[in-house]
């Protein structure tokens, strides 16, 4: 049970000039995370690729937003090497990120908070699963626990406070 | 890394999750969702870089033999192709089936005539970067530019110029394919006896 984490701390110290790479997009994983998100998510409007030809971003529109937002927006992104960046926006301007790329001086999982996502600082992501549809059920469930509780506190909180 | 552990708890005594581990709960639904079979469908079919079955047994939270059975069976079926490290056998996705997944979804959206427009569009893209940023590749654009993170703007540029070229080249296999079955020739269902079924190409 060990391999799968040693393979992943030797990605996470790639060579220097790797270390700005995302990785091209999977359009095939943009799919299969879109469907989740209309399948698990009775608040989604519309989830769309914004080109079928060529996507870069799968945008999911919420019907409601956490707390005095009546709208919000979760965009996508997933490469063929397992990053992601996953930015929530809402109707009063406000965003966090869920990432997972190399990101110099910073874990390799990171989330950049609300209300407006910096570039920096970020912090550990709590997300620590790797397959898109359990980082896509993640996603899900940490928007769930904000939007029920209609605050941003503790979005980033692997552990919910009872 | 808990993403590895075997799911250890269950839902509490009172059925609320609110004070499990949110990688633990997803864990659990996962497998509550799916087969053996279906989690290592789904994690090969995302595999590009060769694997071993216990690597993939792990990620699919199936005994190594269970992968294994079913590794056998996607490499039988085309969908998996294995190469080997020593003694250990490694599998991956096909590039038949990663074009073929691609070609049903574009062919399910798009007409060809679609997907034509749509290549020449990334064909434009493509040359416009070359000559903007005066190089041929976006690996020799990232040693130009020593892009230091990924979230900035030059490193969106070098994703999404990866991306096209991806995405280019499946978009031209994908309208080789339409035109092969639009034709009835692979599977010898031609709609005309003269073999030239032009007259049944656009509908």
């Amino acid at each position: 049970m060990t391999d799968a984490g040693d393979d992943d701390r030797s990605r996470d110290s790639q060579p220097a000039d790797q270390s700005e790479v995302f990785g091209p997009i999977d359009a095939g994983a943009l799919r299969e995370i879109r469907d989740l998100f209309v399948d698990h998510e009775p608040l989604v409007e519309t989830a769309s690729l914004d080109d079928p030809l060529n996507p870069q971003t799968l945008s999911i529109e919420l019907s409601d937003g956490v707390g005095a937002a009546s709208t919000a927006r979760i965009d996508v992104r997933w490469s063929l090497t397992g990053n992601y960046a996953a930015h929530y926006t809402d109707d009063q301007g406000r965003d966090f990120r869920f990432d997972c790329h190399p990101k110099p001086d910073a874990p390799k999982r990171h989330f950049h908070p609300p209300p407006n996502a910096p570039s920096r600082p970020v912090e550990p992501s709590c997300i620590t699963v790797r397959e898109a549809s359990l980082v896509t059920r993640a996603i899900l469930q940490r928007w769930r626990y904000a939007y029920t509780h209609e605050t941003f506190e503790g979005i980033n909180n692997a552990e919910n406070p009872p | 890394m808990s993403e590895e552990a075997p799911p250890s708890t269950r839902a509490s005594p009172d059925g609320g999750t609110e004070h499990r581990d949110v990688n633990d709960v997803v864990v659990d639904e996962w497998i509550e969702e799916t087969t053996p079979f279906e989690r290592v469908y789904e994690i090969i079919g995302r595999t590009y870089d060769p694997m071993s079955a216990a690597r993939i047994a792990d990620r699919a939270r199936v005994s190594p033999t269970t992968a294994r059975k079913h590794l056998r069976a996607l490499v039988n079926a085309g969908e998996v192709t294995t190469s080997q490290d020593g003694q250990t056998t490694l599998y991956c996705r096909s590039e038949t089936a990663i074009i073929t997944e691609h070609t049903q979804s574009l062919l399910a959206e798009l007409t060809p005539e679609e997907i034509a427009a749509g290549i020449t569009e990334m064909k434009t893209k493509i040359q416009d970067w070359r000559d903007e940023y005066d190089v041929e590749s976006p690996e020799e654009l990232a040693r130009e530019l020593d892009i230091e993170d990924a979230d900035s703007d030059a490193g969106a540029l070098l994703r999404e110029w990866q991306t096209t070229r991806r995405n280019l080249a499946l978009a031209q296999a994908a309208l080789a394919i339409g035109e092969a079955r639009r034709t009835g020739h692979l599977t010898g269902t031609d709609m005309d006896d003269d073999g030239n079924s032009d007259s049944s190409i656009v509908v």
